[in-house]
This record gives C-alpha cells, sequence and structure tokens, in this order.
C-alpha cells in the first residue's frame, strides 16, 4: 500500500460520473466535483441531449459510448478510462445531482485510510433519507434483502451510486451486466474476490428531477431476469 | 402416398447435408444431423415405430411422443439463442467501451 497521509488529497480522487440524458444537470454536478480539484471523467452512455457538450464545457474528461449500453456499463468505460490515467481512487457518483459531494469524500477518506478496499454508500444506515417515496424505500429495502440473501454481504443499500474503491479493487471488479443488475453483481465480486468492504451513511437528495430520472420500480422485474439470465451461462 | 414422398425427399437433402458438415469443421455436428434426419425417414415410412417407442417410454401414441421432443428442443433452442446473444451483447460492449476511451474528448479541446 502506499504511504497515507492524514486527509487524502481531493486531486488523488478521480469521478466517474455515469449520464445518460442528464443535460440540465451534468455541468452542475460535474462542476461542483471539479471545483474540489478532482478529477471527473463523464461517461455520456449516447444521450440524445447535449450532456456530453456540457460536461466538457465544464471541465470534464468526456467520453461517449458510440451506442446505449446501460449504466452499468457506463461505470466499467469510465473505471478502465480512471486506470489508464492512472487514477489511485474512483469515485462513482450519480450524475441526477441526488448525491453529496460531502458524503463521497467522507467514502473516499475511508479508502485512503485503508479501512477498505471500497466503500459502499447507504441511505438506510443512521441518515434518515429524506423525502424518499415509500414505495421507493420498499422497493430498495427488498432489493438489499435479496441482494444479501444471493451474496451473502451484509448490505443495507444496493443499489446506491455512491461508492469510492483504490486502485486495487477497480481492477478487481469487473462489470458485465450493462443495464441495472450490475449493483447485485458488484456485490457479488466484493464477496467473490475478497475484497474488503464497508458501508457508510450517506444522504440521498430526492428532487423532482431525480425522481423522474430515477429506477421504476417495475424495472426490478427486468434486474431479476438479467440475474437470471447471467446465472444461466 | 405423396406426403411420404415429400418428407423423404426434404429429410433426403437433410441427411445429404449432414454428410457435407461429416467432411468439414464438425463432423460430430454432421453425425447428430444424419442420424436425427435418418430416423426421420425410418418414421416415415413405419409410423407405427414411433408408437411402439412411445409405449416404451410411457407415451400412448407416437404423434404426441414427437410434440413432447419437438418442446423440448425448442425449449433448448431459446436458452441457446439468448446465450449466444449475451455473447455477442459482451462482443459490442468491450467493442464500444474501446471505441469510447480513444475518442475520448479532453477539456479545453474542440
Amino acid at each position: 500500500m502506499r504511504p497515507q497521509g492524514a486527509t487524502f488529497d481531493p486531486a488523488d480522487a478521480w469521478f466517474v460520473i455515469p449520464a445518460y440524458n442528464e443535460g440540465p444537470m451534468i455541468a452542475q454536478v460535474a462542476g461542483e466535483v471539479l471545483a474540489s480539484g478532482s478529477r471527473v471523467v463523464v461517461v455520456d452512455d449516447h444521450s440524445t441531449d447535449d450532456t456530453g457538450d456540457r460536461a466538457l464545457a465544464a471541465g470534464a474528461i468526456v467520453v461517449r459510448h458510440p451506442v446505449n449500453l446501460g449504466q452499468g456499463a457506463a461505470l466499467q468505460t469510465g473505471i478502465d478510462l480512471a486506470l489508464r490515467r492512472g487514477a489511485t481512487l474512483i469515485v462513482t457518483f450519480d450524475a441526477d445531482g441526488q448525491h453529496r459531494l460531502a458524503d463521497a469524500v467522507r467514502l473516499a477518506q475511508a479508502v485512503h485510510e485503508d479501512r477498505a478496499d471500497i466503500a459502499c454508500g447507504s441511505r438506510f444506515l443512521g441518515v434518515e433519507a429524506r423525502d424518499i417515496p415509500a414505495s421507493r424505500r420498499l422497493a430498495l429495502r427488498a432489493a438489499a434483502i435479496f441482494t444479501r440473501l444471493t451474496t451473502g454481504v451484509p448490505v443495507t443499500d444496493a443499489h446506491n451510486g455512491l461508492r469510492a474503491m483504490n486502485r486495487h479493487a477497480a481492477m478487481t471488479i469487473r462489470l458485465t451486466h450493462n443495464r441495472m443488475a450490475h449493483a447485485s453483481e458488484l456485490v457479488g465480486q466484493i464477496r467473490e474476490r475478497k475484497l474488503r468492504s464497508l458501508e457508510l451513511p450517506v444522504e440521498i437528495l430526492y428532487t423532482e428531477y431525480s425522481l423522474r430520472k430515477g429506477q421504476r420500480i417495475s424495472n426490478s422485474l427486468n434486474i431479476l431476469a438479467d440475474l437470471f439470465m447471467g446465472w444461466l451461462r | 402416398m405423396i406426403i411420404v414422398l415429400i418428407l423423404t425427399g426434404t429429410l433426403s437433402l437433410v441427411v445429404l447435408y449432414g454428410v457435407r458438415l461429416l467432411f468439414t469443421a464438425r463432423p460430430l455436428v454432421g453425425g447428430a444431423v444424419m442420424a436425427v434426419a435418418g430416423a426421420g425417414i425410418l418414421l416415415v415410412w413405419d409410423p407405427d415405430l414411433s408408437t411402439r417407442i412411445a409405449n416404451t417410454v410411457g407415451v400412448g401414441r407416437g404423434t404426441d411422443l414427437l410434440v413432447y421432443l419437438l418442446f423440448i428442443l425448442i425449449a433448448m433452442l431459446v436458452l441457446l439463442v439468448h446465450a449466444r446473444f449475451r455473447t455477442y451483447d459482451r462482443m459490442i460492449t468491450e467493442l464500444a467501451r474501446s471505441v469510447a476511451i480513444t475518442h475520448a474528448r479532453e477539456p479545453g479541446e474542440r
């Protein structure tokens, strides 16, 4: 392990932000992270709006999928690029403004202090998620229990896009589920590949915008189908 | 009687296709194709044979047995096609990812 300073330098962190049609928010989200001194890779998942141009104008490195592949694929693309550029600490961050930079910094700090290879945010630990719709809370809880049962990792919030990982974890994890099943896949790989992980409480900002862009409960059936077909292989 | 000739003709073509596969890169597949098509010709000329086989495995009529076997075959094909699609999915993903990273845009350049 590399020598650890007391607090981590934001310039060491690479933020990977997968984005699909996030034009209205992307410049603000990427801009806030960039202002803190960290590097930002926005993976434009073949948006039909000007997401890529806005992210570039805000100062982010932009990679654009030549076809739409899904959020899992976008995360893996961003992680690959950051690794190629020598990143030692990678943070995954949502493009819709629902994550707080302060939470990301705390996760990054935990990884920097080598308390874990990967630190995952949970909206169900301590900090009460405000304004979370009851139906979504139920669906997320069910998803966490399902992930716990199938992977054996005691997660409380499997579908939280806010994570920080060191280079070792980023090189070890390989997301192959292109759409949303990648969240459970990631937890499974943490277990299989013996990564040290921890969960920290984070706050999710539920705005009208993020709710509109977020997962619909009906999609959980698609996720289950994806996972099932993955096991068949 | 006409149907017997039609089926025999068609199945014979399949047997020939199997023979061709036999001498190319996939001799096992060729053998399997020949065996299945050959069995088909046998059943066309002796329909009672299918019923006798059906009775030994506990099915009343030969036609029913064929329907069950057909169902199993289709289910297997669906799974195989799905697996193949997933393979293609992964290939496309790797390809698209590599293209995307090669063409990464840096801030400040236009």
